[in-house]
């Protein structure tokens, strides 16, 4: 690492808490930096109250819930993407690879069919999400391995069948109700966040970041290729199961509460490979922090730039794609 | 004395095709030992089942005189380093991370390496003389000098015993004799045991104390490349009439030397026109 990229590394944490910060402002009910500063500390010291509750409840059930499961959600898509660059050794490679997004979609699609009840919706996502990504695995091993080709393939079927089945689930929905309801989900969007979905996916995203953190200087040598990591003493079907798993989780976890959100997970492992560099033990937390910042940047938008809220997964990839090829044009190829 | 790594009547085969059979090799403290042949004779086949990387068939490899397979991944990792042929690399690592890498088996799973792994590395750097390569991308150096790094990563698992595959096949001549040098000084400075799997016949004259001939998955002669390399078996093993010479390389002693004919090579081929 250079000297600037170290101090980068340093600096970069800041961002997605500043950005955090100046998020509590964006939105329909209007919030003065001296209010919120009294409301935040009215929770640790004793100031008695001369605000409306419903400053209260703008800022810890609605902002507050939002602003975290942003961050959590960008976050967690980054560096589930940076890893699984490094492990499928190839930069084009997005956490859906293995089919968690359209097993997602089609989980979440069937929630509304049968229920429409936002937990029935969240499980059924979840739970989806995660079987696809295991029967990608599943199809995959030959030989009590894992090659790459062969997981990426399966991906590929295992992505093209859920898709189907999301397409007949469209199409048996009920026009005036059911179908708006999951065209709308597969948009993603962070509106309708409650305390509650914090609470309960956090934790599980949180326990999927940590468990890639704990192993990210490892996915160096997975990038290395199996017989090369293998050479040097790593279990690599042990390693890329936990890389597997972990990134599951956190993706099966974010798509389960705010829907699909594309192109978080491909693009910010390569502004934080053109900002820090290759190595993954840096790479992971940059991408997390850049992660964060963007999709807090981008629900910002979301909510602030039309009456109506626009879905994040349109924003994503509007203001994502065209920030990716700009940078593309400078670095003069890409994946450093 | 236990040979350091042994391998005792091993055969390999992949989907019922058999690879190669009977074979049986020792390479003991500090030699160097070059395993000469054909394209697809299996030597690269061989390396790996050496490191356990692939499972032999039948037979079985002893490292230190124990059973490969008593051994962990990262013990093994601690004894065998295995440089491949020609690594591609995606992501333009430095070369000192690369080297770094090397240090896996002597880091704990959840570890990053520290300031030592970093001085063992910077070390190893040192050794194949490419300290000033250590900022720079490992996709932007030469041919010569990634498989220099790709040495002193193998040294900084600081191995015992050093497989390599065709180590010097995709460099120029001054390059070749950099990494062969290189290759020496390990034997003699360190007592690393060296395995070689390589094309050139020249090389293994130049500094191995063995060799072996393997073709069609066999070993056709095996012993001091000295009494081995002759003209006829360098025919029967690449079909190419040679000479071998001794030439006096300026002192009291004499190198042999491989002089490839080509005007003989032409007469088979013109059979085949006739």
């Amino acid at each position: 690492m250079t000297k600037k990229q170290k101090t980068i590394a340093i600096l970069l944490p800041i961002l997605p808490l500043t950005i955090a910060l100046l998020s509590f402002f964006f939105g329909r009910y209007p919030i003065s930096p001296m209010l919120l500063i009294r409301v935040l500390a009215s929770r640790v010291v004793h100031i008695t109250p001369d605000w409306p509750s419903t400053v209260e409840t703008v800022i810890f059930n609605i902002r507050l819930p939002r602003i975290l499961m942003a961050m959590g959600v960008g976050a967690g898509l980054a560096i589930s993407g940076a890893a699984f660059q490094g492990m499928f050794q190839n930069p084009l490679v997005s956490p859906d690879i293995l089919g968690v997004t359209a097993g997602a979609g089609f989980g979440a699609a069937l929630g509304i069919l049968i229920s429409g009840n936002s937990i029935t919706i969240q499980v059924f996502a979840l739970g989806f999400g995660i079987l696809a990504v295991a029967l990608s695995y599943t199809i995959s091993r030959v030989y009590k391995t894992t090659p790459t080709l062969m997981l990426v393939l399966s991906g590929i079927v295992i992505g093209a069948i859920f898709s189907a089945l999301l397409s007949l689930a469209k199409y048996v929905a009920d026009p005036n109700q059911k179908l708006p309801a999951i065209v709308f989900w597969l948009m993603g969007s962070l509106a309708a966040i409650s305390k509650r979905d914090f609470i309960t996916t956090a934790p599980p995203m949180l326990l999927g970041m940590v468990g890639l953190l704990a192993v990210r200087w490892r996915i160096n040598l997975l990038s290395m290729g199996d017989e090369v990591a293998q050479s040097l003493g790593v279990r690599t079907e042990r390693l890329k199961a936990i890389v597997i798993i972990c990134s599951t989780v956190v993706t099966a976890s974010a798509v389960s509460v705010c829907g699909i959100i594309g192109w978080v997970g491909l693009v910010i492992p390569h502004v934080g490979r053109m900002l820090v560099g290759p190595d993954h033990k840096v790479l992971l937390p940059a991408s997390m922090a850049l992660g964060a910042t963007y999709l807090l940047v981008i629900d910002n938008l979301a909510r602030t730039i039309t009456s109506a809220e626009i879905p994040l997964g349109i924003l994503t990839a509007i203001v994502g794609a065209p920030f990716f090829a700009f940078m593309l044009r400078k670095t003069q190829g890409g994946w450093r | 004395m236990i040979s350091r790594l042994r391998l005792e009547n091993a055969a390999f085969s992949y989907n019922q095709q058999p690879i190669f059979s009977g074979l049986t090799l020792e390479l003991q403290a500090g030699e160097i030992f070059c395993l000469l042949g054909p394209n697809g004779c299996g030597k690269t086949t061989l390396l790996r089942c050496l490191n356990g990387i692939l499972p032999l068939k039948t037979g079985e490899v002893t490292l230190q005189g124990k059973d490969l397979h008593t051994f962990s991944d990262t013990e093994k990792a601690k004894q065998i380093g295995f440089v491949f042929q020609d690594e591609a690399l995606l992501f333009p690592y430095p070369v000192l991370e690369i080297v770094r890498m090397g240090r896996a088996p002597h880091l704990g799973f959840f570890a990053t390496p520290s300031q030592r792994d970093t001085e063992i590395a910077e070390a190893a750097l040192e050794t194949v003389g490419i300290a000033h390569l250590r900022d720079k991308a490992y996709t932007e150096i030469s041919g010569g000098e990634r498989q220099l790094a790709l040495i002193a990563r193998a040294l900084a698992q600081e191995p015992q015993i050093l497989l390599m595959d065709e180590p010097t096949s995709h460099l120029d001549y001054g390059n070749q004799m950099l990494i062969l040098k290189t290759i020496q000084q390990l034997s003699y400075e360190r007592n690393i045991s060296v395995l070689i799997a390589t094309h050139f016949p020249e090389h293994a004259l130049l500094v191995s104390n063995k060799v072996a001939l393997m073709k069609d998955g066999e070993f056709m002669a095996e012993g001091h490349a000295e009494s081995i390399i002759t003209a006829e078996r360098l025919k029967m093993l690449y079909n190419v009439n040679v000479k071998v010479v001794s030439v006096s390389n300026g002192e009291n002693t004499t190198t042999k030397a491989i002089v490839p004919l080509l005007n003989a090579l032409s007469s088979r081929e013109r059979n085949v026109y006739e």
